[in-house]
């Protein structure tokens, strides 16, 4: 059981993928318990301490636990879906929250579907998750959704009409592609001036920085665009960028929740990019009871301010606890339960807004931030 | 009783076996298990097997073809931007190929990365997964390179264009080489399918084989089980089940396992058992109802039944044989036969014949009916016929003698032989009776004209009186011979028994021995009789003489009258002619020497007689009982020497009325009219035509019926009468006279007759006449007859 602790949730957007650190001494117990499906952030602070001591509050009879799951670094989809197995297999875990990213929550969400446990999904916007099944709760609008933000903010917000789009081959750029599209042919206004894809890879050698300069150069020329939505995620955001703003200074670039740039410091990012650079994200803290609730609890953890998948990942523990009190520590009460917010029930009130899974995620607010305000 | 175990053909089990609904659910579910496993056999090893290999095959087929047209739709991609960048420094771009160039490689590119996606590292085609995920990775990198180019060439950089090109043939090779590679892997894998199916049918195979194997083996097992179990106990069953039928109720069938099988040998004991008692209910229902019939059979019988066993000790006695012997049930039962009814000299021959029995199981007297004499308790004899059956019952053999007292048989056959006798006699009598009544009747007549002649001095008519007077009685003796024969002209008349036989006795004490002691027993009844009152009178007196004749020596003499009532069945012993009812019964019983059984069979006999000769005739008793049966009644004697002699005459009572006085008219009569008188005998013609005229009628004479017919016919009313003798030649009196009465009903008709036959065609025939003559007769007789029918 040693690979096995409490973790903290990784953040893919703002501060890099598969950070994981352990933690030792709590994973074990009796009682129902609620899996931490996330690697541990080595040297972060960790949701599951703050969880934890929400859960001790409660009273003895609906007192949950949470049961970690640790991995030596980055887990890949084998491991996720050993982590997966081990939550099923363990009576005691009345529902699970985590695994990172949509490929291993799509993985993922299979097992815990064939076992019949709750599955909430705080950070995955893949489209193929909001058919995954009764048991898979995403706590996030899938890429399509967030495509078609980023069109309305592109037409409302910037007064754009030549709207390119650079995308990567993947579910994730498709998936953001499309909602563009589809944003655009909603409103009946033009469609994107230029969709090209460009390759998921970083320009990590002159040959590439050359192949990616190519295409998108070319594409810029084709598309004269006056914005341009960059679907793709960190590994070539910087790179797509830089070029975007050497041959057509000044263009407004919008990212979705997976585009960033990777820093270092001996390489600072173009503070002439980060002007043009905006990106979406699930959660900004606000001011209600809830937030100040969450950010005082935070704090007492952790000295990172907490981002949209902190936020995400809370409310999702704090569902649970919430199910688990108003129906008890079963699995299809549970799920029943979490079914019928915004049927039945009332929506529950999270830090990222009113939560109900009646059409999927209803009610979050998606929120665009300069990539100089997101920059740590 | 028979007991048969049901439950199994061997030994008892020493603990507690399946009952049979459990054998057969076990043997069905041992079978149905057995098959299962064949089945699941077939599901788990093979079933899977099979149809993974065309999934896999396709699958893998299909990623196979999938990645051949891209890599060869992206090797046309960059063959046409090679195209391109060659006559890119004389020719104008193509746009739109470009475009489709991108479309192309971006198409490619997606349908890599769902191929990507649907690649899941496990199962049999993990080899085959890690190549396409590598070759999609090397893929990738090469379409980015082409993307490059396409986008170098649009933006008319030549020289970047080909560079790229470089880079991406040399990309491309390692794509192809995976692809060769990735070849390989899909022929391996389906190969490896195959052959894992092949290994998982021949192993499934082989399990199967070893399967049914084990199953033939346990084959015997089972069978032997369902034999013992199932099989031999329903064979027992059955085997009970028809000895039942066959009527065997003893059989009885023993559970040994409290089971189906069990309750039902239960059930079929029970029925053997009522079975059993129904028919011990009806065996002794039947031999009871066999008792009781045999017994009413036995109290029914006319015959004497007897059973005896085979030292003669009886051990049925019938009522018949208690009324014909005199011994009862009680004292009869267990004696010996010969001590009861055996005489003294047939008791050897009895013992004899037993004994033979008993050495060769038969003996000459069974199956046969045997005339012998057997005796009473009283030691008296009597005839019987026996026949004698043997029984064999209940490994005994005894004897059922039906025991037929012939005494009365004897006595009817005697009475018939004395009947026959007496009518023999009797039509004996008749005939010289009547030829001599006709001799007498001319005698008389001649008598009468010489007694009655004027002319004839005094001698002659004396003589011709003292003619006349022996002429009577020769009439008298011919009159006792028709009596004898009952063919004599009785009268019909209401007599007073008592009145009568006071006035014998009165006429009978005046001669009778004073030493004889003489008794009227006579009761107040009314003792009436129809019949011939001089017949009747002659009867007893000839009785009470005999009875004194048998007294030589004195005694007494008793005469009773009463009136008693006889049933069908003393008549019918007695009589044929006598009708059960009233009987005047009159009884002349005497002390005298008495009658051997010799002489008791032959006194009614004509002309019989112990008599010395010349004393008398023979013919008294002989008349007394032609009197009697004349009169349909009954005579019997009973007798035994020294004990004396007592006669029984019974003749029916006549309710009529009492007698009535008639004085009898001998006058002669004359008169006037015409007379045709026929007879053959001329002398009888002569001298009734003789004395008819002296009474002063006209008399025409005939031959014969016939001659008197014809007169008749010739003139109906020559005369006033017609007298016809009763038998004539040629035509009898009666044929005359049904002819006469065709011609002229009116005219009257007297028959002229000897004697009167009851049971000739005389008797219906007389009614055809108005009147009778009786032959002999007297004038004044015949001046009656006359007179009466002859009109003045």
């Amino acid at each position: 059981m040693s690979r096995f602790r409490v973790v903290f949730s990784s953040v893919r957007a703002a501060i890099g993928v598969g950070a994981v650190v352990a933690f030792s001494g709590c994973g074990d117990r009796t009682g129902p318990v609620v899996g931490h499906a996330f690697g541990v952030s080595r040297g972060g602070h960790s949701i599951v301490e703050l969880v934890r001591a929400v859960y001790d509050s409660q009273p003895t009879g609906a007192r949950l636990g949470v049961l970690t799951w640790d991995v030596p670094g980055g887990a890949n989809l084998m491991q996720e879906t050993e982590g997966a197995n081990f939550f099923a297999a363990n009576r005691n875990v009345i529902a699970v929250v985590g695994h990172n990213g949509s490929r291993n929550a799509l993985i993922a969400s299979m097992v815990y579907s064939d076992a019949h446990v709750a599955h909430l999904v705080p950070n995955a916007t893949s489209r193929r998750l909001t058919t995954a099944g009764d048991w898979t709760f995403q706590l996030v609008p899938d890429d399509s959704a967030e495509g078609a933000y980023l069109a309305s903010y592109a037409y409302d917000s910037l007064r754009a009409h030549r709207i390119a789009v650079l995308y990567v081959g993947d579910e994730y750029g498709t998936g953001l592609r499309d909602g563009v599209r589809s944003e655009l042919a909603a409103r009946g206004t033009d469609p994107p001036v230029d969709v090209t894809m460009v390759p998921n890879e970083s320009c990590y050698s002159a040959q590439a920085r050359s192949i990616q300069r190519l295409i998108v150069v070319a594409a810029l020329r084709r598309g004269q665009p006056d914005v341009v939505v960059a679907a793709t995620g960190m590994s070539n955001a910087r790179c797509l960028a830089d070029i975007i703003e050497a041959e057509r200074p000044g263009t407004p670039i919008l990212g979705a929740d997976g585009f960033g740039f990777q820093t270092a410091p001996n390489a600072p990012v173009n503070p002439a990019v980060l002007q043009q650079v905006r990106f979406v994200r699930f959660w900004q803290p606000g001011a209600d009871s809830v937030n100040r609730v969450f950010l005082d609890r935070w704090h007492r953890v952790s000295e990172r301010p907490p981002n949209d998948v902190d936020a995400l990942t809370y409310d999702g523990y704090m569902l649970l606890d919430a199910a688990v009190r108003a129906v008890g520590p079963s699995r299809l009460a549970v799920r029943t339960w979490l079914r019928s917010l915004g049927v039945t029930r009332a929506p529950f009130q999270g830090v990222t807004g009113p939560i109900s899974f009646a059409r999927g995620r209803v009610g979050l607010v998606l929120r665009m931030v300069p990539a100089q305000e997101s920059a740590p | 009783m028979n007991r048969a175990e049901i439950a199994t053909a061997g030994t008892r089990p020493s603990s507690p076996r399946l009952s049979l609904r459990q054998a057969l659910i076990l043997v069905f579910v041992g079978a149905l298990a057995y098959v299962a496993v064949v089945g699941l056999i077939l599901v788990i090893r093979v079933g899977p097997a099979t149809q993974r290999l065309p999934r896999e095959s396709t699958t893998v087929m299909n990623e196979y073809n999938q990645s051949e047209y891209r890599i060869r739709s992206v090797d046309k991609v960059q063959g046409e931007l090679q195209a391109l960048v060659g006559a890119m420094p004389t020719e104008q771009v193509d746009s739109g190929l470009l475009r489709s160039i991108r479309a192309r490689l971006q198409e490619a590119e997606e349908d890599s990365r769902t191929l990507a996606r649907m690649a899941a590292p496990s199962g049999s085609r993990t080899e085959l997964r890690s190549l396409l995920a590598y070759g999609l990775l090397r893929e990738s990198a090469w379409r980015n390179v082409l993307l490059a180019a396409a986008a170098a060439v649009e933006l008319h950089d030549a020289a970047a264009a080909r560079e790229l090109l470089n880079v991406a043939d040399l990309r491309s090779r390692p794509v192809h080489a995976l692809f060769n590679v990735e070849t390989s892997a899909v022929l391996r894998a389906v190969r490896r399918e195959e052959s894992n199916i092949a290994e998982v049918t021949a192993s499934s195979t082989r399990l199967v084989g070893l399967w049914f194997v084990g199953g033939l083996l346990l084959l015997p097992v089972v069978a032997v089980f369902v034999r013992r179990r199932v099989a031999a106990p329903l064979a027992v069953l059955d085997d009970g089940l028809a000895r039942v039928s066959a009527g065997d109720l003893s059989v009885e069938l023993e559970p040994a396992v409290p089971d189906e099988l069990g309750r039902l040998a239960l059930h079929f004991n029970r029925m053997t058992a009522v079975l059993r008692e129904r028919a011990a209910q009806e065996e002794e229902r039947t031999a009871t109802e066999s008792t009781a019939r045999t017994r009413a059979i036995l109290e029914a019988a006319l015959d004497a039944v007897v059973v005896i066993d085979e030292q003669g000790v009886v051990h049925e006695w019938s009522p018949r044989a208690v009324a014909t012997f005199g011994w009862s049930r009680d004292e009869a039962m267990g004696r010996l036969l010969a001590d009861l009814i055996i005489p003294e000299e047939s008791r050897a021959d009895h013992t004899l014949g037993l004994r033979a029995y008993g050495q060769r199981a038969t003996t000459p007297m069974l199956g046969r009916r045997v005339e012998t004499v057997a005796q009473r308790r009283d030691g008296t004899r009597l005839p019987v016929e026996l026949a004698i059956s043997p029984l064999h019952r209940q490994g005994r053999t005894e004897f059922s003698a039906f025991i037929r007292d012939l005494t009365e048989q004897h006595r009817m056959e005697s009475e018939l032989r004395q009947a026959q006798k007496m009518d023999a006699v009797g039509q004996l009598a008749a005939g010289i009776a009547h030829d001599f009544n006709n001799l007498l009747t001319g005698i008389m007549g001649y008598a009468d004209l010489m007694r009655h002649d004027e002319q004839a001095n005094a001698q002659l008519r004396e003589d011709a009186a003292a003619v006349l007077a022996a002429a009577e009685r020769g009439a008298d003796l011919a009159r006792g011979m028709l009596t004898l024969a009952r063919r004599s002209h009785a009268r019909d008349e209401s007599v007073d028994l008592t009145k009568l036989a006071q006035e014998v006795m009165d006429v009978f004490s005046r001669t009778v021995d004073r030493r004889i002691e003489v008794t009227l027993a006579l009761s107040a009844d009314a003792a009436v009789a129809r019949g011939d009152r001089s017949q009747l009178a002659n009867a007893l007196l000839n009785l009470v003489i005999n009875a004194a004749d048998a007294m030589p020596n004195g005694g007494q003499l008793t005469i009773g009258m009463r009136v008693a009532r006889l049933d069908e069945q003393f008549t019918k012993r007695h009589s044929r002619e006598a009708v059960p009812g009233e009987f005047v019964v009159l009884t002349v019983r005497d002390t005298g020497h008495g009658m051997s059984s010799d002489v008791r069979a032959r006194i009614f006999e004509p002309f019989f007689t112990t008599k010395p000769i010349g004393e008398g005739t023979g013919l008294g008793l002989s008349m007394v009982y032609g009197t009697v049966r004349s009169h349909r009644g009954i005579v019997t004697v009973d007798s035994a020497e020294g004990t004396g002699t007592t006669f029984t005459i019974y003749l029916p009572l006549d309710h009529t009325g009492a007698e009535l006085e008639i004085a009898p008219v001998r006058e002669v009569r004359t008169g006037r009219g015409r007379i045709l008188l026929a007879d053959d005998e001329a002398q009888v013609r002569d001298v009734m035509a003789r004395l008819m005229r002296r009474m002063g009628y006209a008399v025409e004479l005939a031959c014969d019926g016939e001659e008197a017919v014809e007169l008749v016919r010739a003139d109906p009313d020559r005369c006033d009468l017609v007298v016809l003798d009763g038998n004539m030649p040629r035509m009898t009196g009666p044929d005359a006279a049904r002819a006469i009465r065709a011609i002229r009903p009116g005219l009257p008709l007297v028959l002229s007759t000897g004697y009167f036959d009851a049971d000739s065609d005389e008797t219906p025939a007389a009614k055809l006449f108005d009147g009778t003559i009786a032959k002999p007769f007297d004038l004044a007789a015949l001046s009656q007859i006359l007179a009466t029918y002859v009109p003045s």
